[in-house]
């Protein structure tokens, strides 16, 4: 763990730069495989994502890094991580989609878990209708078309 | 030396060239269709099948994002899972899941009876659609039942690729001959987890008037001959709690390893209805029942 003192800069798509130690920089997969393949440079722009959002992905690798460092008693860490994720990803729906891109774009696996298991428990028990307009999703189908659909699978819709 | 990062920093651009799609989120526009189809996949994975299916209604994109999941757990009885599996289109699923939990009343029972056993058998097509699963997962007894009952019915059972099986399971004796072929079908099992637990089932009344009465077959000969060890729906809880529950542990893990050649490890989950506290502590405590070099066994 000798390396772990080294700071790498993250760049926000508004130039902001953010500085981490390489043990959390690595914890999104694209950095890490950068410094594999000998991209040694000390600042690293991530152009894609901003401020804001980059922030928190840094805040939620930070964390599991953290945790991640503290030996035993590793049931209760468990538990304070999974608390940590459940807050972490109480957000509002824009944020978490960013959250959920960002994390897909710098292969940070746990993130885009939770972000996506989250998605999915919100539009679990939803009407169709209600998922639409919460994701603006819009419905190009026929009421013809649509009514095909829902005969195809009509066992799914039946409560 | 220039030549090399010159490559290098061209590869960073590649990488971290402005992500449209990231972009339009940020700026507000249609959030989930601006998502890859791999996010979509992801986040439906962790619906429901049935739930999933209910998507395909939302738009044109969304109508078939659930034939293309990875894994596939389905938590309904017979119609849907004929119709799930007509409709599925990937080739290769990573993962099958099938929960019943439901306690079954005669209709449904014929239902499930006539499902497992309608002409082009719709368990024969759910395990063609399995032979390339490598992690596949049974909660419930009434398809391992029912799977037992296929089989004596002259079903084939294709072989298996699957490499770490889960089953939820009572140790009644008409579910013994199912997994005792679903090992010996799968060559590279290399983990079993068996939840020793209470699951509903149907009772082997019912399964015996319809190998008699349907098919014209003996009971008796069917499931007792080759299975006595393991107790009719009838007798089942009454050897729990008590040392019978631990030689049927012991008989299970013995079938477990006579037709399970290459397996590395056996975890059971020791579920209350068959096992008391003092009896748990000490299998807990004792750890493995049948030694047996090569396979670890663990309880839980």
């Amino acid at each position: 763990m000798s390396e772990s003192n080294k700071k790498i800069s993250l760049i926000s798509s508004e130039g902001e730069a953010f500085e981490v130690s390489e043990a959390v920089a690595r914890e999104f997969e694209i950095v890490a495989h950068m410094l594999e393949d000998g991209c040694s440079g000390s600042s690293i722009p991530i152009t894609t994502v901003d401020s804001n959002i980059l922030g928190k992905v840094i805040e939620y690798c930070t964390k599991h890094v953290e945790v991640g460092n503290v030996e035993g008693n590793s049931e209760k860490a468990e538990k304070d991580l999974e608390e940590f994720d459940k807050r972490f990803i109480a957000v509002e729906m824009n944020t978490l989609f960013s959250l959920i891109l960002a994390a897909n774009y710098l292969n940070v696996k746990g993130l885009l878990n939770i972000g996506c298991q989250k998605v999915a428990d919100t539009i679990k028990d939803m009407k169709p209708e209600e998922v639409r307009s919460i994701f603006n999703i819009e419905n190009d189908y026929t009421p013809a078309e649509e009514e095909v659909v829902r005969k195809e699978n009509e066992w799914a819709f039946q409560p | 030396m220039a030549k090399r990062r010159g490559k290098r920093s061209r590869r960073q651009r590649r990488i971290l060239k402005p992500h449209r799609k990231i972009q339009q989120v940020i700026e507000g526009a249609d959030f989930i269709n601006s998502m890859p189809d791999e996010i979509l996949n992801h986040i439906l994975s962790f619906i429901p099948i049935d739930l999933a299916i209910r998507t395909s209604v939302l738009s044109r994109r969304w109508r078939h994002a659930w034939c293309e999941l990875p894994c596939l757990h389905l938590r309904t009885t017979g119609k849907g899972i004929d119709q799930t599996l007509l409709s599925y289109r990937r080739l290769k699923i990573m993962s099958f899941k099938l929960r019943v939990t439901h306690k079954v009343t005669e209709p449904q029972f014929n239902s499930w009876v006539e499902f497992a056993m309608s002409r082009n058998t719709i368990v024969l097509k759910m395990l063609a659609k399995l032979q390339n699963v490598e992690r596949l997962t049974f909660c419930g007894g009434y398809l391992l039942q029912i799977l037992s009952l296929a089989m004596l019915c002259g079903v084939r059972l294709p072989k298996l690729k699957v490499q770490s099986l889960t089953v939820q399971t009572n140790f009644a004796r008409s579910v013994i001959p199912s997994i005792a072929r679903l090992l010996q079908n799968s060559p590279g099992l290399k983990k079993l987890e068996v939840h020793a637990t209470y699951v509903s089932y149907i009772t082997d009344a019912d399964l015996d008037a319809y190998l008699r009465i349907s098919q014209g077959l003996d009971s008796d000969t069917c499931w007792r001959s080759k299975h006595e060890v393991f107790p009719t729906t009838s007798r089942m809880y009454s050897m729990s709690d008590c040392n019978d529950a631990l030689k049927l542990l012991d008989s299970f893990l013995r079938l477990v390893l006579r037709n399970a050649k290459r397996l590395e490890k056996i975890v059971v989950r020791l579920g209350d209805s068959y096992f008391s506290d003092e009896q748990r502590e000490r299998l807990l405590m004792v750890g493995t029942l049948s030694p047996n070099n090569n396979v670890s066994i663990e309880f839980k």
